[in-house]
């Protein structure tokens, strides 16, 4: 079992990963599994050999993410906010919604190709995916709860305790630090890489691009791509891109976290795959379609000291170039990614015991 | 018990400090009653009169009024040489603060995270001050974190101890009074994000350690030398 397992993790190491599962093979003990690299790709910045991703490890953290008993009243998951077939994002919410209905204060990021992220969140105050997920259990607005809470639920279910264990080198002890590990073994392998775009730039069957998308591309490179760097589709930087300030709700964006006036109204260039589907958009949801969007860059963008120097004037798109530009972001759709089953719902796998004859109690040692 | 202890007593000015007491006044003149003190101690080191140190393997310790025994710090392995001074860090190292979800006294679970702007809370302080007027907030707060330059709050401190010391028990004082009676509550009462005002009160968080007075002569120490 030990030899079958190295040998797995070697076979996994050596396959060409390209147009293999997000994960990578998974191997039937639980044991390791690689995170895809596409083809064409900068290197993940998410260090996995601080987290290294295994079959148990990432089952662990997929059931955690659709369990709503991280909530305080056992209500929200992370799934509540981030759907799958909306490429993970919280569809329909300008704002999102959390616990008893409560609103948060900006628009659901779409979970995609995380482990390259440098930052987290519209305003990269978050350094890291794993302790990302401190933010969601404990916002008043969306989980509103402990992870020390967390813990202690967690530790009193006798399944959880099992997965823990097999996620863990046989160790059942649940902490704050393995939930958090967990969780991002799980999120860190929501890849995003087989759009029709992805196998229009690697030549492969199925990315045949019409004269109208191939048009759209060119328009998207000459006056997207610099904030929407391709392939992650986002340079990760920050930047004004003319949104006026929402007087009933003022965000300073990046500037609440660095203090500098030159980072007022900076928002994180987001990723724009499977933007079909991730409606409404910007940090504040206020756009609801691509038409919306690309008004705005046409004739919307607001004047402000800090307005990224490509939009200080508006960009110039005819009706026409809009529909081309349009039919190319559209081939950005991943349809593998949203209906693969390894990232949908768990099923009936351990949840949080409900029925209180369930709950185990812990064992002392 | 071979080894070392160091033993960190929370106190007021001279007054034990303890959790929800009454009211004690500060250097500053606020009546302040604590109801939360909780601080980060990164990893000792213990300077021995002959030149040589041994440094604690432990990632830190978090001292927490709730807990009398987290105020205890054991050194097991630490030899029985006479100290001349103990040195260690207020708050965690950035390496932490940037690496991920770590385990242990590190655990994000112990509330000691911040959410939404990556980094630990090296220090946290909470209570109230019943002496001030019922219509101003009475209600004090002070968490002290963020790694980033120029506004890191973790501090350095070296105590050399007046008189060399064999014990194998050393006990230093937190006196919270230089960290709640540097300025009037008035001021400023609350203090929870990084930046200049967190840095200005990291410095208060670190002057809070020293040597009792009476540290300056132990008898002990006075007979070996
Ligand atoms: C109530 C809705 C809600 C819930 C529940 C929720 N999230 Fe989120 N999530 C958001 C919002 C809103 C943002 C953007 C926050 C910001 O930028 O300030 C976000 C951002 C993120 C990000 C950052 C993505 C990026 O590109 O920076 C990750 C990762 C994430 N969530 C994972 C999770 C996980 C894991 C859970 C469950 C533990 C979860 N979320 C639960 C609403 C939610
Ligand atoms: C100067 C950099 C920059 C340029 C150039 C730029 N964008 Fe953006 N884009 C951004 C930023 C920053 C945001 C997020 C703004 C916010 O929410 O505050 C954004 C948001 C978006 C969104 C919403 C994404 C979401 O998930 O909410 C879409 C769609 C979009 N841009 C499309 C485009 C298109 C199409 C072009 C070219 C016509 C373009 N952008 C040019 C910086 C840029």
């Amino acid at each position: 079992m030990r030899a079958a397992s190295r040998w797995l993790a070697l076979a996994a190491a050596s396959l060409t990963l390209l147009g293999a599962v997000a994960f990578g093979p998974a191997p039937a003990d639980g044991g390791p599994v690689p995170l895809v690299q596409p083809a064409g790709w900068p290197r993940p910045t998410y260090d996995a050999t601080r987290n290294p991703l295994t079959g148990a490890g990432v089952a662990l953290g997929r059931a955690l993410f659709y369990d709503p008993g991280l909530s305080r009243d056992g209500t929200i998951s992370c799934a509540s906010c981030h759907l799958q077939a909306t490429g993970f994002t919280h569809v329909d919410h300008a704002v999102s919604h959390g616990i008893e209905g409560r609103l948060g204060r900006r628009n659901s990021l779409a979970l995609v190709n995380l482990a390259w992220n440098p930052t987290f969140h519209w305003d990269g105050g978050v350094n890291q995916l794993d302790v990302q997920a401190l933010n969601p259990i404990t916002n008043a607005a969306e989980m509103d709860n402990t992870l020390a809470a967390v813990v202690g639920t967690l530790t009193r279910s006798r399944a959880y305790r099992g997965q823990f264990a097999r996620a863990f080198r046989g160790d059942s002890v649940v902490t704050g630090q393995r939930v958090l590990l967990a969780l991002a073994q799980f999120t860190s392998g929501l890849v995003s890489y087989r759009s029709r775009y992805d196998k229009y730039v690697r030549h492969e069957a199925g990315g045949e691009f019409s004269a109208q998308e191939l048009n759209g591309l060119a328009l998207f490179r000459a006056n997207c791509a610099s904030c929407h760097r391709e392939p992650l589709f986002t340079d990760y930087s920050f930047q004004n891109n003319g949104l006026a300030l929402d007087s009933q709700a003022p965000d300073a964006g990046r500037a609440a976290i660095t203090g500098r006036a030159a980072d007022s109204l900076r928002f994180r260039v987001p990723s724009l795959r499977n933007i079909e589907r991730t409606a409404p958009y910007m940090h504040d949801g206020r756009f609801r379609r691509l038409r919306d969007v690309l008004h705005h860059y046409t004739a919307g963008l607001h004047q402000s000291a800090t307005l990224a120097p490509q939009l200080r004037a508006p960009l110039r798109l005819s009706p026409d170039e809009q529909k081309d530009l349009t039919a190319f972001l559209l081939t950005l759709t991943d349809h593998d990614f949203l209906t693969d089953s390894r990232f949908a719902y768990p099923g009936a796998g351990p949840a949080f015991p409900t029925d209180p004859a369930a709950i185990q109690p812990i064992p002392t040692p | 018990m071979p080894g070392r202890r160091i033993v960190v007593q929370p106190v007021l000015q001279t007054i034990p400090l303890v959790l929800d007491g009454p009211a004690v006044r500060t250097s500053a003149g606020d009546d302040v009653s604590v109801t939360m003190l909780r601080c980060y101690l990164g990893p000792l080191t213990l300077h021995f009169t002959d030149g040589t140190t041994y440094h604690d393997p432990a990632a830190a310790h978090l001292l927490d009024l709730e807990e009398a025994n987290s105020w205890i710090i054991d050194l097991p392995q630490a030899p029985a040489k006479p100290v001349a001074a103990v040195a260690f860090s207020v708050g965690i190292d950035s390496a932490a603060s940037t690496g991920g979800a770590q385990g242990g006294p590190l655990d994000p679970a112990l509330g000691m995270y911040w959410a939404w702007q990556s980094g630990y809370i090296n220090a946290k302080i909470e209570g109230h001050s019943p002496s001030r007027p019922a219509s101003v907030r009475r209600a004090f707060a002070f968490h002290i974190g963020g790694y980033a330059r120029p506004y890191a709050t973790r501090r350095p401190v070296r105590l050399p101890l007046p008189t060399p010391s064999p014990a194998a028990t050393l006990t230093l004082l937190a006196d919270a009074d230089k960290w709640l009676g540097a300025a009037p509550l008035a001021q400023t009462p609350d203090v929870q994000v990084p930046g200049a005002a967190a840095a200005a009160q990291a410095d208060r968080v670190a002057a809070m350690f020293r040597w009792p007075a009476a540290a300056a002569a132990t008898p002990s120490a006075r007979a070996r030398r």
